[in-house]
């Protein structure tokens, strides 16, 4: 059962990226992006 | 992914930002990227919270149930390279969202098992559903 739900605010988040840089979803939109998320499964 | 890299360009013109989130190691990821495409910003959550947060599960059931290996088996006999889990979790499933400028949730397509995963192209064309 997913937790989110469609309408409502996205859970925000910060987290770091590959090349060391913060990246939050909050800034994200902020700057006038829809924004994909892909969550990956495993790396195989 | 490779649908998703060869359509960078498109997303990019209808104003969406794509983002990788990975439970992998660092060094897992890095090889990834240099196998894959480089241009994505790829975000590290070794302890999943995010994918807690966004409701995606872990099944070895789902992950591994007769569709799945049947997708695998095919795409070994094809020739595919079919890549180490780096000792990752295997039964973890992924998702995809798409979250609008004003950060409200507008598609939410938590995978079943590894092979449900919307098209690139399919993404691309409820965008401006969704912008409505």
């Amino acid at each position: 059962m997913s937790k989110v739900k469609i309408g409502n605010p996205a859970p925000d988040f910060t987290l770091q990226s590959a090349e060391g840089e913060t990246v939050s979803l909050g800034n994200l939109v902020k700057s006038g992006n829809n924004v994909l998320l892909v969550f990956l499964r495993h790396l195989g | 992914m490779a649908q998703l890299c060869q359509y960078q360009n498109e997303f990019q013109q209808r104003n969406t930002r794509v983002i990788i989130i990975s439970f992998g190691t660092l060094p897992a990821v890095q090889q990834w990227l240099s196998e894959t495409c480089v241009s994505f910003t790829v975000l590290l959550d070794r302890e999943r919270s995010i994918y807690n947060a966004y409701g995606l599960e872990s099944s070895y059931w789902r992950s591994y149930n007769p569709k799945t290996l049947w997708f695998y088996f095919k795409a070994w006999v094809s020739g595919k390279k079919i890549n180490d889990s780096h000792g990752d979790d295997t039964s973890q499933l992924g998702g995809d969202f798409i979250v609008n400028e004003e950060g409200i949730l507008t598609l939410a397509y938590p995978s079943h098992d590894p092979t449900d995963r919307p098209l690139a192209d399919a993404l691309l064309a409820i965008l401006p559903v969704l912008e409505k």
